[in-house]
């Protein structure tokens, strides 16, 4: 699969399906693991590096899951590309930043995705849509076994997968949840509703990933410990708490359609109006409009467009994905213009396709 | 009177009281002699192990400066002070180096100690090479590491790399036909 391919297919976790698909986005599981042998990135050479590479490859031949998979050699691809595959939630910031020996394998339909040199040498991540963690663990935990079984993975009887940061060790599992509370952002207590998390030991983050704010009401919330709990008991406080949390969403939903259901259905139409007919549109604009747009899906209020055209458009949208379709070096003026241009087409086409289907 | 026991591994019985001070908070903790050798402080007490010192009164007062920053992993040279530094660990054998350092650091992350989840199991040797191996990536890595080496002129790595390309590419042939 080339680059090209990549930008064209929408990832089969934006499909838009799987549980609570109209409050939770995707989920996401990840597993930090390291050879033995090898010094961790901070410590190694590039010999190291290339033999992190051969023995990860190599191994993964043998991996039904995998063999099938794209392997993109960061060392390749220009700084735009690999933004596009952080875009894509297929590498890490780091790893983009990283550049060196690193690389990643991905699978056809973007679900699973296996880092090398990282901070770790391998992370394993698999992507779900909807709130489905359970499954991407089982995904990720057969392809962990495969893959991993047939490396010499350092491992410690007492602290379990040993990781380069101590916030990682035991499991080595990150689980995270793309939610979308529009509602308790509207009503003012997303803050409170978020706060206690840290209690039972989860983060809260924004849509782009650690430090980075929250925009068009999308966070990310996410097991902090690894240690001295199972894989499956971290899966099941996360999803016991997110349940609360969409709970309150739903609460609020109805609250705001209840008390002011002009404001909301205006804001909402409003903002399908602007994502229809916008010449210029930044990044951050795209992603309020669309946020607003999205409530108005899920709860009813509009008919289209789909889910998943929202979805395809959170990643389509950004920087690198613009600057891939246009197959240009784009200012960000330019680019404010290409995907107002985009979204335009995207949603003209969404409504021509729902207006003939409906006869 | 109870003996007082090791608050790191729980069964040892405590024989002095450890006081770290680090970022001007103070932290003291009873530890058993093997823990405390762990944690770079050498015991003499009248030549003999004070195992029947018991009780706050009777334990020793050790006063841990910057002697856990020179701790060193043998095998990736990172000092405790360096991890410190950037949080990151160098290879696996920190874990063994620093492990007394870092049991507490750990305990304060995540509330525990222990691993309880996945346990690592490396498959069956020959499990490892079952299956017919697909991709075509490792050929390719090999073939840009090849040019890149010519180009250095490094011709005893290109001989090596040229050897290892070779045996791929025959194994794979093989697997085909076989197929
Ligand atoms: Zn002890
Ligand atoms: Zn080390």
């Amino acid at each position: 699969m080339t680059l090209d391919a990549l930008v064209r297919q929408t990832p089969m976790w934006l499909d838009g399906s799987g549980a609570y698909a109209d409050v939770i986005v995707s989920s996401r599981v990840r597993l930090a693991r390291n050879l033995r042998h090898i010094p961790f990135s901070s410590q190694n050479k590039t010999a190291d590096e290339e033999r992190v590479v051969d023995e990860v490859l190599s191994a993964a031949q043998h991996v039904r899951d995998l063999n099938q998979s794209t392997y993109f050699d960061m060392k390749q691809l220009e700084e735009h590309d690999r933004q596009l595959l952080v875009e894509r939630h297929l590498i890490s910031p780091a790893l983009a930043l990283r550049g060196g020996n690193g690389g990643v394998m991905v699978d056809q339909d973007e679900r699973l995705s296996v880092m090398v040199n990282e901070e770790d040498h391998l992370r394993l991540q698999a992507l779900t849509a909807g709130f489905e963690p359970q499954a991407a663990w089982q995904m990720l935990d057969k392809v962990d076994t495969e893959l991993c079984g047939r490396l010499d993975i350092a491992y410690d009887a007492d602290l379990g997968y040993l990781t380069a940061c101590p916030t990682n060790v035991g499991t080595g599992l990150r689980a995270s949840i793309l939610i979308h509370l529009p509602g308790l952002v509207l009503v003012q207590t997303v803050d409170q509703v978020l706060n206690g998390i840290a209690q039972v030991g989860l983060t809260v983050r924004g849509f782009y990933g650690e430090g980075t704010e929250v925009v068009g009401s999308l966070f990310q919330i996410s097991n902090q410990i690894t240690l001295g709990k199972s894989e499956p008991e971290i899966l099941e406080t996360l999803e016991r708490v997110v349940r609360q949390i969409i709970d309150f969403e739903y609460s609020a939903r109805q609250t705001l359609l209840r008390d002011a259901r002009a404001q909301i259905e205006d804001k909402i139409w409003r903002s399908l109006g602007i994502l229809a007919n916008a010449r210029v549109l930044s990044g951050q604009e795209f992603m309020n409009l669309a946020s607003a747009v999205r409530l108005g899906v899920s709860t009813g209020v509009l008919k289209d467009p789909s889910l998943v055209l929202l979805n395809e458009l959170l990643v389509r949208v950004q920087p690198s994905h613009i600057q891939r379709m246009a197959g240009s070096r784009l200012d960000s003026d330019q680019r404010d213009q290409n995907r107002a241009e985009y979204v335009r087409e995207r949603f003209a086409s969404a409504s021509t396709t729902s207006r003939q289907t409906r006869g | 009177m109870s003996k007082r026991v090791c608050e790191r591994c729980n069964t040892g019985a405590a024989i002095l009281r450890l006081i770290s001070v680090k970022e001007n908070t103070e932290k003291v903790e009873y530890l058993c002699a093997n823990c405390a050798r762990a944690e770079g402080v050498e015991i003499v007490v009248g030549g003999k192990e004070a195992a029947q010192v018991s009780g706050s009164g009777e334990t020793e007062e050790v006063e841990k400066g910057s002697r856990e920053d020179s701790v060193m992993c043998p095998s990736c040279r990172l000092t405790f002070a360096r991890f410190k530094e950037r949080y990151r660990l160098g290879c696996a054998e920190c874990f063994d180096a620093f492990r007394p350092l870092l049991i507490p650091l750990l305990k304060k992350v995540h509330g525990a100690e222990r691993h309880r989840g996945k346990r690592f199991a490396r498959l069956a040797d020959e499990d490892i090479t079952s299956g017919t191996p697909r991709g075509t990536w490792m050929l390719e890595l090999l073939k840009r590491r090849l040019q890149a080496a010519v180009e250095r002129e490094e011709f005893e790595e290109a001989a090596r790399l040229r050897d290892r390309i070779e045996a791929i590419s025959k194994e794979s042939n093989v697997e085909r036909t076989a197929e």
